[in-house]
């Protein structure tokens, strides 16, 4: 009976693990928030997860953000944050993959352009944009996961 | 009886003020309300009357109303007017003609075209001097020229 609850308790730890869902904090009505699944324990130095990130965008506006549009390409302009096309970065920092464990979150290029040449992306209201990487981190780690905003956010009409 | 023709003077006083000030309408497309009033400003000169033309632009809608315009070339004079939304015109004088405009914003389509904005909830007025002559007193006709959408439907 005792082998039975152990094995129970082991089963619930297990599948609570594989499975949980984490919120970020609330930026101007987007939340972001991540979806953890151990998807390969095999390998005896290495875990295997598929994170299934998502941005929300709960306003009821759509909000909108600048992409500076280049049409040279520079070492500045590589290393700048403001040509990047996504808004928030969703880094595994414990991650051990050479060019994994991040996820880059795109809002939809829409066919508006400020009059600087910048474009607009936007995050349509009361939708989500999702993005799915997998990741490996040492045998036995729980993954340690950030994510930053790198675009100021607008409602349309401070850009007018 | 002094008191009932005092009232009756007083009522039909009443009546022509109100209806003076109350402005009429032009012409409309969607939700946007173009009405003017006018008011006689001057008739001192022996010849012409002088009016004050008040045009009244209502966005009626909770939604702003933008319309494009296309980008002008370096020596493109006419595009003052391309960039009206509305022209209005008084017919019975020497072809008085008078544009109205939304507010240019700082964004622009992807093909290059200039956005105007008509701004949600909110009445614009535009007082333009009019002169007729003696007597007469002008007729004013608006049409609206461009297509008005919710900016939105660009996305």
């Amino acid at each position: 009976m005792k082998n039975i609850v152990l094995v129970v308790l082991i089963f619930f730890t297990e599948c609570s693990f594989a499975q949980l869902k984490y919120k970020f904090s609330n930026h101007k009505g987007i939340i972001v928030s991540y979806k953890l699944t151990k998807i390969d324990s095999s390998n005896r130095k290495k875990d295997t997860y598929l994170a299934e990130v998502s941005a929300e965008n709960i306003n009821d506006y759509d909000l909108f953000y600048l992409v500076e549009h280049n049409t040279c390409i520079s070492i500045g302009s590589l290393l700048s944050e403001d040509n990047k096309e996504y808004f928030v970065i969703i880094d595994v920092k414990n991650a051990r993959n050479l060019f994994g464990g991040i996820a880059m979150l795109e809002g939809k290029k829409s066919r508006l352009v400020h009059e600087n040449g910048w474009l607009l992306y936007r995050i349509p209201l009361k939708s989500e944009i999702k993005q799915n990487f997998t990741f490996n981190i040492s045998k036995g780690a729980f993954p340690f996961i950030t994510e930053s905003f790198n675009k100021q956010l607008y409602k349309i009409s401070d850009l007018y | 009886m002094v008191f009932r023709i005092g009232a009756i003077i007083f009522l039909s006083f009443l009546t022509k003020f109100s209806f003076s000030q109350e402005p009429q309408k032009l012409t409309s497309a969607d939700s946007l309300f173009i009405s003017y009033q006018l008011i006689k400003s001057d008739s001192s000169d022996i010849e012409y009357d002088n009016y004050l033309l008040e045009i009244f632009c209502e966005n009626k809608s909770i939604h702003d109303l933008v319309y494009f315009v296309a980008q002008p070339s370096a020596n493109d004079i006419q595009h003052l007017t391309t960039s009206s939304f509305a022209k209005i015109e008084v017919a019975n004088t020497n072809a008085q003609i008078f544009e109205l405009y939304g507010d240019k914003i700082n964004l622009k389509t992807d093909d290059g075209k200039l956005i105007y904005l008509i701004a949600k909830e909110k009445i614009k007025q535009n007082v333009f001097n009019v002169s007729t002559k003696k007597g007469v007193k002008p007729i004013v006709i608006g049409s609206i020229n461009k297509k008005l959408i919710r900016i939105e439907t660009i996305y």
